[in-house]
């Protein structure tokens, strides 16, 4: 079943300010909706987690136009990314599976993970690598694959238990993700599935969300630190910074395609941009309070950020998108 | 492929609680203080008593083993173990029944769940039932981000497992 209707309320404001010339819009969704990831596909549709209501959610930024579309009994998804295929795939973390839909028809697949011993993983977030596979974290401790065109699906466990998080793939389409709960970053051996941990310089900081740049850096999002922090796997160095405020908590995490990093601030109730070039955090505040960005992705111009507190999302345009 | 490390926060920790001996001992507190007590004092000591017997309810009214296996459901988060070292996002559970909201000492709240347990808040079978269910209807505000448990046999089982702890204790 597919159900459409209209935004509530889509506002457009210019803040010329704080932000520099960038336009902002926020995008109202019916209470309850809680946007839990949001994706963005390359023609500009709104993909976003509808955790509490088991959908997905899609948005047509141009009409306002909004679609649920229910993905199954117990359905609960924690994470949306847009596959090579431009359709939005879910982490699902009441099914226990990877699900996708298509977005022409709106046919919902799934993929249930394998049931052996742990019934659910709590699924978290999945990127996908450049043979078209899915890769996944399970905040219960796990990390897995899914190759979408055989059905085969591995599971293996994270190093020290719970807390697997963000996921992100490079460019050369090497794997990494975050530890929340142990506090580290790894990098899976695509063949092997063997994870090698790597430990950030502040102890306990909390790494949530990890993407990575055009040169194949890793950036992560530490929330228990505020900090951003920065791993170049060709140096094997590691650079840390604290968000500005009085208590910073870092929590979503995305690189645009000039390489400027964009956070989640809970303590500031804020979007954050950071110039790795000049070292500088440029704010953008919510209007609303509370926001909670759990997530942000985007395109060339666009920064999506999915505000759960509020049932908003919220795109910020750079004045010069990137083409 | 999976091993069970992820059982050794879910397995029980706990002995069985002797829910008898503490009906008892509570309905014999009341019996000493019949008569002493202003009439205030008597309605506190049934609040007591109901609490620490709200344990015993819950593990009667659910199936704890199979309330284990919902609790993986809260397990990225939360922790049964009275020893548990992990970093977790959400509070120890131990003693989860009867503990007013956002109580336990250390851990960083959010305002919204401040606000709940500063209006007197308190976690029994029945408001986590809710919670469990919805948490935005109990906690406008919260910032658990849960898989809501939508059936309410597991959520009663789940209960129960969580239950297996015992009844707060300040």
């Amino acid at each position: 079943m597919r159900l459409t209707l209209l935004v509530l309320v889509a506002l457009a404001l210019l803040t010329p300010a704080a932000a520099g010339a960038a336009d902002q819009q926020y995008f109202q969704l019916p209470k309850g909706d809680y946007p839990h990831d949001v994706a963005v596909a390359p023609d500009g549709t709104v993909w976003f987690s509808g955790q509490p209501h088991g959908v997905a959610g899609y948005l047509d930024p141009a009409t306002g136009a909004l679609t649920h579309i229910p993905l199954g009994k117990n359905s609960a998804p924690h994470g949306v990314v847009i596959g090579p295929d431009g359709a939005p795939w879910f982490t699902d973390g009441g099914q226990n599976a990877i699900v996708r839909v298509d977005p022409a028809t709106s046919v919902v697949k799934v993929w249930p993970l394998p049931p052996e011993r742990m019934p659910f993983v709590n699924l978290n977030t999945a990127v996908f690598d450049k043979k078209g596979r899915v890769w996944f974290t399970g905040q219960n401790g796990v990390y897995g694959r899914l190759d979408p065109v055989s059905g085969d699906i591995k599971v293996w466990d994270a190093p020290r238990g719970r807390g697997a998080y963000g996921i992100t793939a490079t460019p050369n389409g090497d794997i990494w993700f975050v530890s929340l709960a142990n506090s580290y970053l790894a990098n899976i051996d695509p063949d092997s599935g063997a994870a090698t941990v790597y430990e950030p310089p502040t102890k306990n900081q909390g790494a949530r969300r990890v993407w990575s740049d055009s040169k194949g850096r890793l950036w992560i999002s530490e929330w228990n630190a505020g900090n951003v922090g920065l791993y170049d796997p060709a140096t094997k160095t590691w650079k840390e910074w604290k968000l500005p405020g009085d208590k910073p908590q870092a929590y979503a995490m995305w690189v645009d395609p000039d390489d400027k990093v964009w956070l989640s601030d809970w303590g500031a109730n804020a979007v954050l941009r950071f110039d790795p070039a000049t070292e500088k955090f440029e704010s953008f505040p919510s209007d609303k309070p509370n926001a909670e960005v759990r997530q942000m992705l985007g395109r060339p111009g666009e920064a999506w950020a999915a505000e759960s507190g509020t049932d908003r999302l919220r795109v910020i345009r750079a004045a010069t998108p990137t083409q | 492929m999976i091993e069970q490390s992820w059982r050794h926060g879910l397995l029980d920790a706990y002995g069985e609680a002797n829910c008898f001996a503490r009906l008892k001992a509570g309905h014999d507190k009341g019996e000493r203080n019949r008569g002493r007590q202003t009439q205030a004092r008597i309605g506190l000591v049934a609040v007591l008593l109901l609490l620490t017997t709200l344990p015993c309810l819950a593990q009667e009214a659910g199936d704890a083993a199979h309330g284990e296996r919902v609790f993986q459901y809260c397990f990225a988060c939360h922790s049964v173990d009275p020893n548990e070292k992990a970093q977790l996002q959400g509070p120890s559970l131990t003693h989860i029944i009867g503990r007013p909201a956002a109580s336990l000492k250390g851990f960083d709240y959010s305002d919204a769940m401040k606000q709940r347990g500063a209006a007197g808040l308190v976690w029994t079978a029945a408001t986590l039932d809710t919670y469990i269910a919805d948490p935005q209807s109990v906690v406008p505000g919260t910032r658990m981000a849960a898989v809501p448990v939508r059936d309410a046999k597991d959520r009663a089982d789940l209960i129960a497992y969580l239950a297996k702890s015992g009844a707060w204790r300040p």
